[in-house]
């Protein structure tokens, strides 16, 4: 008896920890994130700020090694916001009913414990996903304002990942581009961009860590540029790389996007309509030495961001 | 015993305490791969010097071989390649040396054309010129060449006097697995390569061998031998900074004679044994603001063994038999250490420059006036400006001074200006001034042909053959040049046409004069003996002006077809010489040369390829041979099979047909058709 009471207690004293510190008759949220990485720290650092003057908002922040599920569940939280990649399954296979909002991720890497994505709104429908990738109109957009003339876009998948390559293709087909997708490896990429380089007009690099990392960026980049193929990055480094132009949202935009998206939120179901929630702002970066060397002249980055932006708004 | 406390997986075993770390860390680089992307610093990998300069911008014509058109053109050897480039001929001393020149003015040692490997330069301080059969590079390794069609001495320094020829391997993590490659020709053509890339990190590796036979030309004692060994590392040290080093070591042997005759006693029939060896590191940083620091440094050691003696009954009852000791070996060892700063000061302008250090240490008992080795320094400082003034006007301005011990200072300017009609077109003019500066053996020539008698002990005859004027000075040229580029049809179509004058002073040749041989006994003088034999003296003796034009074209309108054509006219005026001497030099320029490649890929994955090179009448310095026109057309097929995913077959069939069968350099060496067939074996 002396154990049960000693277990209650204990229950009791943690939701108290939890519900202590934020007192108030507003919305709960918890942030989880991993205090040992220093692109979530920031990230976390951001996204109080923009919720800080929020009086009815209540944020507690929750390090993912002191994470315990189960007890999560049970907390009275109103939104969980998850920075960390590595718990996103485990909040996905823990069935919690309280929203989820997962930030930091890409789709590549969500798929692998996510596997009804893009479409997940009967399987996981309280749980939403800030991808880190552009959303494909966009990227498909800025190929064309580059140049009309390409029209062949090489995509490079992982197998785990090339059900997303349908969307893109969609897009594409609406706009009169043909995808040439091949799917490949961490392993194989490095042989499979010679194909693409020689097929392509232009490469679309997706947000794949699987194909896109730093083993395998030199390979890809001194390749695809002998065939003098541009590649669209996702990044700023990767275009710093070498890759020609693309469109990238920096953390603070993320961030901001995030933090807009929280107070909005009031229930999963007449909030949002699909699972993945691609990035809202964004600029336009380009590497002018990669796009002189292949004589590509464009509009400089900020009339392409104007285009783009009043293209989405229409 | 605890087995339990004594396993390795305990976690208080050391071994434990690795493998935790080590998969920490690799859990830690995982977590850090995934987001790298999207927030870390990542490596340059296009970087300014990895990248073709833009053609509408450039202050000077260039012509660009990538690979496409390295395989495209069926070349065997990578001289053959610079038949594609508009003004530049290719010839062949002795059937087993080529030469490689543009606009002319060349013997068997081209020296008005620098040629540099990832920033070495492979001139030789020999006889000037570049040995194309001793550089430690296979065509496979190329990623592409540059050739600056002029002189450009403000960036490259004396020596790139015509034109310069920048050459850029492959980094090494392009080379996947391994390639084994065979070629199979006529007249004994045998040539094997192994290529293998290895990566370990950011750590990339690649090696390359090759063997090859060669008989030459027909009939004729040509034959050569080639081993060559190469590598190249690249290492990525950090975000900002990466080492690329190159390796080599080449070993020729070479048949040789006076062509047509066996019996030439001081030119018999031998074989030359030669051997370069060279080692080159390059650092790159770059900073936040790009900024680019370049830092190299080299070294080459070169050896031609060709020694040997010779018998040779004088005829003369005093002397009778006489043996001559004949020692044509070179050798040089070459020290090279350069710095580049390359930053931009605003929007408008972009700064480079740069110093460097040379040493050369040459050894050519046979040509020089002791058999110790003669040391050359040289010091350079060089700058180039690169000013936007509006988005239409560039202009660059750039100086080298150079500090010969040789020749003592010399500076080369150049003022370029290019003005974009449109982003796609352009109007260039430039004026630059370039020197070359003679070899050690141009000034300190001293060539003699010892005969000593075997009859009379200590009777020795001596012709002097080969002599410098004390105090030689740079040859230089002063440059005019308009030119055009041109995109069209979305840069499937580039269109480039220059207008040129060139005018060369103080160029260096030798005057002849009968000059009577010296008998001695023990050394001590007896008596001259004119033997109608001459005195070569090399001296600055002439000025010559070349006027002319070049086009070049080039139309991909996809990734499977393209055309190529180059074409260069040259008028030349020769003046302060001879008749005889005036015919000679006019007739070393080519008037017209011209190059035309198409080439079409079919979707079975079938290439093919037609070529024509055209070389008008000249004669090469010092060849006493006129050749005609040179007319070849090239045949080239190949079909790429796939066995696998990671293995890859290649076949491909090359036909040289020699159109007129004229004579290649000397008289002895007739131009013929030729066969190869080739195939390659990859594996990734």
């Amino acid at each position: 008896m002396y154990s049960e009471i000693k277990s209650c207690l204990v229950r009791l004293l943690l939701f108290a920890a939890i519900l202590l510190p934020t007192a108030s008759f507003g919305q709960h949220i918890t942030i989880i994130y991993d205090k040992n990485n220093q692109y979530q720290s920031r990230f976390l650092k951001l996204l109080s700020t923009q919720l800080a003057p929020q009086q009815n908002l209540t944020l507690t922040t929750l390090s993912t090694d002191t994470l315990s599920i189960p007890h999560l569940k049970k907390a009275p939280i109103d939104l969980i916001v998850n920075l960390d990649n590595k718990t996103t399954e485990a909040l996905i296979s823990s069935n919690v009913e309280t929203t989820v909002f997962h930030a930091l991720t890409t789709l590549s890497r969500t798929k692998n414990f996510v596997s009804c994505l893009p479409n997940c709104q009967n399987k996981h429908p309280n749980h939403y996903f800030f991808v880190l990738d552009q959303p494909p109109s966009r990227q498909l957009k800025l190929i064309q304002l580059i140049n009309p003339n390409y029209q062949k876009i090489g995509v490079l998948a992982t197998p785990q990942s090339k059900d997303l390559i349908t969307k893109i293709k969609r897009i594409a087909s609406f706009n009169k581009l043909t995808i040439n997708d091949y799917v490949s490896n961490t392993a194989d990429v490095r042989y499979r961009i010679d194909d693409v380089s020689k097929s392509s007009d232009i490469i679309l690099a997706t947000a794949d860590t699987g194909i896109y990392n730093t083993a395998s960026l030199s390979q890809i980049l001194l390749t695809s540029y002998r065939y003098k193929t541009p590649i669209i990055g996702f990044s700023k480094g990767f275009i710093k790389a070498g890759a020609l132009a693309g469109s990238v949202s920096n953390v603070d935009q993320l961030a901001q996007h995030l933090s807009e998206q929280i107070l909005q939120f009031k229930t999963a179901n007449d909030f949002l309509l699909n699972n993945i929630i691609y990035p809202k702002y964004f600029n336009v970066l380009s590497n002018r030495n990669v796009a002189k060397s292949l004589n590509l002249h464009f509009p400089n980055d900020v009339v392409l961001k104007a285009q783009l932006m009043a293209d989405e708004a229409d | 015993m605890n087995p339990v406390k004594n396993s390795p997986l305990n976690k208080y075993h050391p071994l434990s305490c690795f493998f935790i770390f080590f998969f920490c860390q690799t859990l830690l680089a995982k977590e850090f791969e995934d987001l790298t992307f999207f927030d870390a610093d990542i490596p340059v990998v296009l970087s300014a010097t990895r990248l073709a300069q833009p053609q509408t911008e450039a202050p000077a014509s260039i012509t660009i071989i990538d690979r496409a058109m390295i395989k495209l053109s069926g070349a065997k050897a990578i001289p053959e390649l610079f038949r594609l480039v508009p003004g530049m001929h290719v010839g062949h001393f002795r059937g087993n040396k080529p030469v490689v020149s543009y606009q002319g003015l060349s013997s068997e040692y081209p020296q008005g054309v620098q040629v540099l490997i990832d920033g070495r330069s492979v001139y030789s301080p020999l006889f000037g010129g570049v040995d194309w059969s001793n550089i430690p590079l296979v065509l496979e390794d190329i990623e592409r060449i540059e050739i600056i069609r002029g002189a450009n001495g403000s960036s490259f320094g004396s020596n790139a006097f015509q034109a310069v020829i920048n050459i850029t391997t492959s980094h090494a993590v392009q080379t996947d697995g391994l390639q084994v490659k065979s070629t199979l020709g006529e007249r004994g053509y045998q040539r094997t390569l192994f290529r293998g890339g290895f990566s370990f990190g950011d750590l990339d590796i690649r090696l390359t061998g090759s063997h090859l036979d060669d008989n030459g030309y027909a009939n004729n004692d040509d034959d050569s031998r080639q081993d060559l060994l190469t590598g190249r590392v690249d290492y990525q040290i950090t975000s900002q900074d990466n080492l690329q080093l190159n390796f080599g070591v080449v070993n020729t042997l070479k048949e040789t004679h006076t062509p047509g005759t066996l019996l030439d006693p001081f030119d018999p029939p031998r074989h030359i044994d030669e051997s370069n060896h060279s080692l080159h590191a390059r650092w790159e940083h770059s900073t936040m603001d790009n900024q680019l620091f370049i830092t190299q440094a080299s070294y080459t050691r070169h050896l031609s063994k060709d020694k040997f003696s010779s018998f040779y009954d004088v005829g003369n009852e005093l002397l009778g038999n006489t043996v001559s000791h004949l020692d044509y070996t070179g050798h040089y060892d070459r020290y090279d250490i350069e710095f580049e700063h390359q930053r931009h000061l605003n929007e408008q302008v972009r700064l480079s420059w740069g110093l460097g250090l040379r040493n050369d240490r040459v050894y050519l008992p046979g040509q020089l006036p002791s058999e110790k080795k003669f040391n050359h320094s040289l010091q350079r400082l060089f700058s180039n400006v690169e000013w936007h003034p509006t988005d239409k006007l560039i202009i660059n301005a750039g100086a080298l001074w150079e500090h010969s011990q040789l020749s003592g200072e010399s500076l080369s300017p150049r003022l370029a200006l290019n003005y974009l009609l449109t982003p796609t077109q352009s109007l260039r003019a430039s004026a630059l001034h370039a020197v070359r500066s003679p070899v050690i053996v141009e000034d300190k020539m001293l060539a003699d042909i010892p005969l000593e008698s075997i009859t009379t002990p200590g009777l020795v005859l001596t012709q002097p053959f080969l002599r410098s004027q004390s105090g030689l000075d740079p040859e230089t040229v002063d440059s005019i040049e308009f030119g055009y580029h041109g995109l069209f049809i979305d840069n499937a179509l580039t269109l480039d046409i220059k207008l040129f004058r060139n005018e060369y002073d103080k160029l260096i040749d030798t005057t002849s004069q009968n000059t009577p041989a010296s008998l001695t006994l023990f050394g001590a003088p007896l008596v001259n003996v004119n033997l109608g034999l001459e005195l070569h003296t090399l001296n600055n003796l002439y000025y010559t002006n070349i006027n002319g034009y070049e086009i070049e074209i080039n139309y991909r309108p996809d990734k499977n077809n393209m055309i190529h054509i180059g074409y260069a006219y040259n008028h030349t005026n020769v003046g302060h010489v001879s008749n005889n001497s005036l015919k000679n030099l006019l007739f070393s320029v080519p008037t017209d040369v011209l190059n035309i490649l198409a080439s079409h890929t079919f979707e079975n994955k079938i290439w093919s390829s037609v070529a024509f090179y055209y070389t008008g009448s000249m004669e090469y310095l010092e060849s006493g041979n006129p050749q005609g026109p040179m007319r070849r057309l090239d045949f080239n097929a190949g079909k790429t099979v796939n066995l696998s995913p990671h293995q890859e077959l290649e076949l491909s069939f090359h036909l040289q047909l020699a159109l007129d069968k004229n004579t290649d350099f000397l008289r002895e060496f007739s131009l013929d058709n030729r066969a190869f067939f080739e195939i390659s074996y990859a594996y990734n």
